[in-house]
């Protein structure tokens, strides 16, 4: 099987073209041959009822042998009517010269062909024509011009039978009185001609065919033009380049929408690309920053003796340096997991309330520390859930909602259950989200604030953790924001029967 | 030598700030991309040690904006390590590039040899007559004998040799010499010149009256030596 389109193409147009070619040639060869035989067949069959009919008019004792005489007049009316009538006798003594004989010889000169067609064999006149005439008893009663090998033929009736024999085509049939006759011609003229013209439609069907031929190939390439242009556009495009799309301003329709899935695809993989590629860079970035603290300070202070306390600073500044690591790679190795498909979550049904009230014991004095006030609203609601996952969950919202907010503001969340979902809302009364960065705001490292959310410690994971925590629960995380009035994050669950 | 540090992680910036200040420099630091391009195009630096990602200006932009106008010699300090983040950085006009974490005693080295080329000294060392100044270790040697000098003292020496034959403000050296936080009187820069005088000799800074002071180019035959 040819795996090539383009190939298999070709085939099929050079297996139509020649069943259509060769075909129409075969015919055109065979009807113009049959023509012309059947016509040198009438010509043969006319010359042969000439002569049959010729033959027609000889006495019959001319026809019956070589030495057939004439029979005697008789006198009366014949030998019924003449019983004493002596029976007729060839007496050559009587003197009576045989009056066939000259009846024979005007018989004889009568018995031809019309002048023009009389005459040898003949390469240059083809349609002279010699014929001969047998006896009932196989002698020649007549042969014009014959060529060699001609024989007394086998004819069993009136009908002209016609053979090919060698160059000369021959009709053959029996005449009255149990003759035969035979008329024939050269036909390798003919033939000859035949042969030539069959050469010339194998010719002229060889240039249409080849013609046809790069006709279509130059077709198909045309057809894949455009395909092989898409596939190199393809094949340009890889992990160092990958902003190249297929040119669709010339592309047939039918292949457009083929280049126009293709760039969309490509499309994709660059945005999945350049969201990777961002991500290792922040990733870097937020990794490197705390080693350099770490490396800087530390080589700093084994640049010369120091005091105590200067130790003491830059210890502290490394350990700083260290939690904000150990915050960074807990969060990463988070989102590895729950990229990978979170394997470590033990999911069974847990007292979402339960859990917020923990989280809200931990974080009251970060709240207190910032004088907001934290409130709470919790129904009663159980889902099914990964305990670790739900808290770091519950946390990381409640941390952003105390850290994006003004001093001595609101915090406020609520559970509530209705139609077999649980929702948690935890509402702030910050400065608000703006309208441009909400589209980013689950993005891993995205900050709003970039300067202040880096002074607060925060590495911009929160969120994206937060979303593929819920995603892991098949739940949804969404937002409202109203700019300078505050921020509602509303994570939905199943709830658990 | 007077350099700026632009840095939005505020330990980092504290770190590298005492680190250059401990080598003699008078630092000036900057934490967001606006102040520090403002800073940059206000103040004569020797030096930039510029970050890329802060927030505001990006050191990108910084860079693009500083170069229109000045050619202060620009280290990027960054976390951004692909080659292309590199080239980019470089091709903007940044001198050097640097990729954190670093060690303090390569930045102090790319730093000096930063300072050293913009002032057309390839070597550390530079050699006035008997003096020799070596801006690495910074110290400074006569007849092969070591001359203690404050980091003001030597700071001023350094700057004075680096631009030898060259006449040097007075302004300058006080921009030179002291940070943004120092709000030291100008004839200051007098005590201190007076000080070299007396620890490297009376004639191995000119003064030229109401303009500056200068040392004094080589004189054409190598034999004598300013004193």
């Amino acid at each position: 099987m040819i795996r090539s389109l383009r190939w298999r193409l070709q085939i099929w147009y050079t297996g139509l073209m020649l069943i259509v070619v060769g075909g129409f040639g075969s015919i055109l060869y065979l009807q113009t041959r049959s023509a012309k035989l059947q016509e040198i067949d009438l010509q043969l069959e006319a010359a042969a009822r000439v002569l049959d009919a010729k033959l027609g008019s000889f006495p019959h004792f001319e026809l019956d042998s070589k030495d057939a005489l004439p029979p005697q007049k008789k006198k009366g009316f014949g030998p019924k009517f003449d019983k004493k009538a002596k029976p007729f006798r060839f007496d050559p003594d009587q003197k009576i010269p045989p009056p066939p004989f000259r009846d024979r010889e005007r018989l004889m000169a009568e018995l031809v062909l019309p002048r023009e067609f009389e005459g040898p064999p003949d390469l240059a006149e083809p349609d002279r024509l010699y014929f001969s005439i047998w006896r009932g008893d196989r002698s020649v009663l007549k042969a014009t011009f014959l060529p060699e090998g001609v024989e007394f033929p086998a004819a069993e009736d009136s009908r002209v039978q016609i053979e090919q024999r060698g160059p000369y085509r021959e009709a053959s049939m029996r005449g009255p009185r149990d003759t035969r006759i035979v008329v024939g011609r050269m036909v390798a003229k003919e033939l000859a001609d035949l042969n030539a013209f069959l050469w010339q439609i194998v010719g002229v069907g060889s240039a249409v065919l080849f013609v046809g031929l790069a006709g279509g190939w130059v077709l198909a390439s045309r057809i894949f033009r455009p395909i092989e242009a898409m596939s190199a556009a393809a094949d340009a495009i890889n992990e160092k380049n990958l902003s190249t799309r297929i040119d669709t301003t010339d592309v047939d329709v039918e292949l457009a929408d083929l280049a126009d899935v293709l760039n969309s695809m490509f499309d994709r993989i660059e945005e999945a690309f350049e969201r990777q590629r961002q991500f290792t860079a922040d990733a870097s970035h937020e990794l490197r920053t705390p080693l350099a603290i770490l490396r800087t300070n530390a080589d700093l202070a084994l640049s010369q003796p120091r005091s105590p306390e200067e130790y003491r600073e830059t210890i502290e500044t490394c350990l700083n340096a260290v939690n904000r690591m150990s915050a960074l790679v807990q969060g990463l190795l988070t989102l590895a997991r729950a990229d990978a498909g979170s394997p470590g979550m033990i999911m069974r049904p847990l007292q979402l309330d339960a859990i917020v009230t923990e989280c809200l014991t931990i974080l009251r004095p970060l709240a207190d520390e910032k004088q907001i006030v934290l409130t709470a609203e919790l129904a009663s609601a159980t889902v099914l859930g990964d305990a670790d996952s739900l808290m770091q969950l519950a946390c990381n919202l409640v941390t952003n909602a105390i850290q994006h907010n003004h001093e001595g503001g609101k915090v406020h969340l609520r559970i509530s259950v209705a139609e077999g979902s649980v929702v948690l809302t935890v509402n702030d009364t910050g400065p608000g989200i703006p309208e441009k960065d909400r589209p980013h705001i689950f993005e891993r490292f995205f900050r709003v604030d970039k300067a202040r959310a880096r002074s607060s410690g925060g590495n911009g994971l929160g969120l994206a953790i937060c979303k593929a925590i819920v995603e892991a629960h098949s739940g949804a995380i969404d937002f409202d924001s109203v700019e300078n009035a505050g921020t509602t994050f509303r994570v939905v669950f199943r709830a658990a029967s | 030598m007077r350099v700026l540090v632009v840095e939005d992680e505020a330990e980092l910036l504290r770190v590298i700030a005492r680190a250059l200040r401990e080598n003699g420099y008078a630092v000036d630091e900057a934490r967001e991309g606006e102040d520090g391009l403002y800073k940059a195009m206000t103040w004569t630096y020797d030096a930039i040690v510029l970050d890329l990602m802060l927030p505001g200006l990006t050191g990108w932009e910084i860079l693009k904006r500083l170069r229109r106008k000045l050619q202060t010699p620009v280290l990027i300090l960054s976390a951004r390590d692909t080659v292309k983040d590199r080239v980019e950085g470089l091709d903007l006009g940044a001198d050097d590039y640097l990729i954190k974490p670093f060690a303090l005693s390569e930045l102090l080295a790319r730093l000096q040899a930063l300072i050293r080329r913009a002032a057309g000294k390839a070597a550390p060392e530079i050699t006035i007559g008997d003096i020799v100044v070596n801006l690495r270790t910074r110290a400074v040697t006569q007849d092969g004998r070591s001359v203690e000098l404050t980091a003001r003292e030597f700071a001023i020496v350094e700057l004075l040799a680096l631009q030898r034959g060259v006449l040097v403000t007075r302004t300058r050296i006080y921009e030179h010499i002291f940070d943004e936080n120092d709000d030291s009187l100008s004839n200051l820069v007098e005590v201190h010149i007076s000080n070299i005088r007396k620890k490297l000799g009376k004639d191995f800074i000119t003064t030229r009256r109401g303009q500056g002071y200068i040392i004094e180019a080589e004189p054409e035959s190598p034999s004598g030596g300013s004193r």
